[in-house]
């Protein structure tokens, strides 16, 4: 090769991509910068630069030799394992459901020195500074958002958007390890105005582009404590473009009135996850551990792209770890990333159609993970998975596997409290203060006695005033959403 | 089906909390270990194995379905076991929509006068568009115009831009 920048690189775009991506990468950059209509210096150079590679990547015999020369990509230290509810799926007449608890683990035993540096991460934290956050949640947020610059590392590229009915860079990407003077901008931030949440995912994701990498950990913190008016449809879309890019996005919701489906749907759309703050006293650790956990990851942008096989249905999907949350079902699972020393771990509901004697193994559904290693550079990963359970005429009861026993348990508790928002949602008030009251009963008997009575009172509340008071349903949710990871959250610090 | 000792809750076979009360409904590895008795016992117990053909629920009264506009939060209860039609309702036009999507922006998310329709046959729901200009998706992927498509408890539409979850009860 004898410039720089490998061809692919040049049309942006990954190694895997199909011949209709690089065309359309292709025609995109061209109209940018053809000599007729862009006369800048080094445009020019810029296009036939492209031309070549172009020339070579559309034409699949060229690709392919051009491919041969590349560096040969090491699979990288990850693992997968499969486990399924039963040993064996049932012959049987009627529906049933089957469990598949799925990990994708890191081996670090196996890691070279070389990868033991964590990549630079490019985050844009996005601040609600409308008229509600005036006062303690506005002072926290600053003051953690100070304390977040001054343990930055001069690799990562960090900006800071403040919002309201319009949107303000108040930091635009860059690096800001050791610059006290960028400081006194966030002193200055002031609370007035309303919420308007896709002028300020917009800016941040206009910060975060301009050095968007694979090699970089890229994200977006959006802190708010209202709700957004008019533009979630807006909000929606953005967030599914991130989550194409790789873009991850986490909502952190202060205090009772934002809206806690439309930011469950934003972060999870990109595999990120949303939390709900009740003290804006937490605001500093919760912050200070998400981004101290993003300069750890070490796979990103991982997605299961699944597809079922006849007669099955994916259900309902869940992340255990590393942060737990419903996944939106979709033929492209988003689960985000890992860090070194961590997990991921799902676990999703198939129903399965009747089955009869003559099928021998039942296919749930195949597919493949794909994911980047940004330490190891722009490849992307494939690792295939068919989830494929053997079949008997064993229609008994089988005993679980521990693992899945223990995440159901868990899981069914968060469950409970969906099903009774829908309930009462429905008007079926009797029910849902009923479910209430058989969750209080597992809560205390687990000795999670604060989340138990939170749950009690709301159930009172539903019997006696027909609604669940918006503190309530997000801590009863957000609690059991917590509970439901394996590892006992224990806060850093 | 399995019912659920303590509140006779029914439940797929394979199930292994109820839904209703959290009951576990299968006993664990460490519970086969440590006990005597050998398991064949275990499978006499009613609640433990799954009967084989048992006749399908009874088709569910009504009201139902019902649709969350998301972003509003606003709920629309679909009633009846019939075709639901879903659009935009404007003044003069001949054929309106069962249900009127035009209070929440529709004209701005391109919905079409006459979008999509939801049938509800017994215990199957599907949704089918109705050739609608800006098409109609299930979970993000876009379906084929004039073909049904099942949906379920949660699963969500757009029309056009418009998003909504789809809610149906037990």
């Amino acid at each position: 090769m004898t410039t720089s920048a490998d061809y692919y690189d040049r049309l942006g775009i990954k190694p895997d991509a199909s011949d209709e991506d690089i065309r359309k990468a292709y025609r995109e950059a061209a109209r940018r910068l053809h000599p007729d209509i862009n006369v800048e210096a080094g445009a020019t150079e810029l296009f036939i630069e492209l031309k070549e590679a172009y020339d070579v990547l559309s034409d699949p015999e060229k690709r392919s030799v051009y491919d041969g020369d590349s560096p040969e990509i090491q699979p990288p230290p990850v693992q997968t394992s499969i486990h399924y509810s039963r040993k064996s799926v049932s012959w049987l007449a009627e529906e049933q459901l089957v469990y598949a608890l799925i990990n994708l683990d890191v081996l670090s035993d196996q890691l070279e020195v070389k990868d033991e540096a964590t990549p630079p991460i490019n985050i844009a934290l996005v601040l609600d500074c409308s008229t509600s956050m005036q006062g303690a949640r506005l002072d926290v947020v600053k003051a953690s958002a100070i304390e977040l610059i001054r343990e930055l590392r001069p690799q990562d590229f960090f900006s800071i958007i403040s919002f309201n009915d319009r949107a303000d860079v108040v930091l635009p990407a860059a690096y800001y390890a050791n610059d006290r003077k960028s400081e006194s901008r966030i002193h200055r931030l002031q609370a007035k105005g309303g919420t308007e949440i896709f002028q300020g995912l917009n800016a941040g994701m206009t910060e975060v582009q301009r050095n968007l990498s694979p090699y970089y950990i890229n994200h977006i913190i959006l802190i708010t404590d209202g709700h957004t008016y008019g533009d979630e449809a807006n909000c929606q879309e953005l967030a599914e473009k991130a989550g194409q890019r790789e873009i991850g996005i986490s909502c952190l919701g202060i205090g009772t009135d934002w809206n806690d489906i439309f930011l469950d749907n934003i972060s999870t759309s990109t595999g990120g996850s949303c939390f709900y703050i009740h003290d804006p006293r937490d605001i500093n650790n919760l912050l200070k551990e998400k981004f101290n956990g993003l300069g750890q990851v070490y796979v990103d942008g991982i997605s299961l792209n699944l597809q079922t096989g006849s007669g099955v249905l994916l259900n309902y999907a869940y992340r255990l770890l590393p942060e737990a949350n419903v996944i939106p079902i979709s033929s492209s699972l988003k689960l985000g990333n890992i860090s070194k020393g961590s997990h991921l771990s799902i676990l999703l509901e198939f129903i399965l159609s009747p089955i009869s004697p003559s099928v021998l193994k039942a296919l749930l559904a195949e597919g493949s993970f794909t994911f980047s290693v940004p330490k190891l550079g722009k490849s992307t990963y494939r690792i295939p998975v068919t989830l494929s359970p053997a079949t008997s005429a064993d229609t008994k009861a089988q005993p679980p596997p521990k693992k899945i026993l223990e995440a159901m348990s868990r899981l069914t508790l968060y469950r409970m409290q969906e099903q009774a928002r829908v309930e009462l949602e429905f008007g079926d008030y009797e029910n849902a203060a009923n479910r209430l009251q058989n969750m209080a009963t597992h809560l205390f008997s687990t000795g999670e006695n604060e989340l138990a009575k939170t749950v009690l009172i709301e159930a009172q509340n539903i019997q006696n005033q027909k609604v669940f008071s918006k503190e309530g349903r997000k801590r009863i949710k957000y609690g059991t959403q917590a509970l439901s990871s394996p590892t006992d959250k224990k806060k850093v610090e | 089906m399995i019912s659920c000792p303590s509140c006779n809750h029914k439940e797929l076979a394979g199930a292994l909390f109820c839904s209703n009360c959290g009951a576990q409904l299968v006993i664990s590895e460490e519970q086969v270990a440590t006990s005597s008795f050998n398991t064949d016992d275990i499978g006499r117990l009613s609640v433990l194995v799954p009967p084989p053909f048992v006749p399908p629920p009874l088709s569910a009264p009504d009201s139902r379905i019902a649709i969350l506009i998301l972003g509003s939060e606003k709920v629309i209860h679909i009633s009846g076991n019939d075709e639901v039609t879903l659009g935009r309702f404007t003044k003069g036009q001949t054929i309106i929509p069962d249900i009127d999507l035009s209070p929440f922006q529709a004209y701005e998310a391109g919905v079409s006068r006459l979008h999509a329709n939801i049938d509800i046959k017994g215990s199957e729901i599907t949704i089918k568009d109705l050739g609608s200009a800006n098409g109609t998706r299930l979970n993000g992927i876009r379906i084929q115009p004039h073909q049904e498509y099942q949906i379920k408890h949660g699963d969500i539409l757009t029309f056009g831009r418009l998003k909504v979850q789809v809610l149906i009860k037990e």
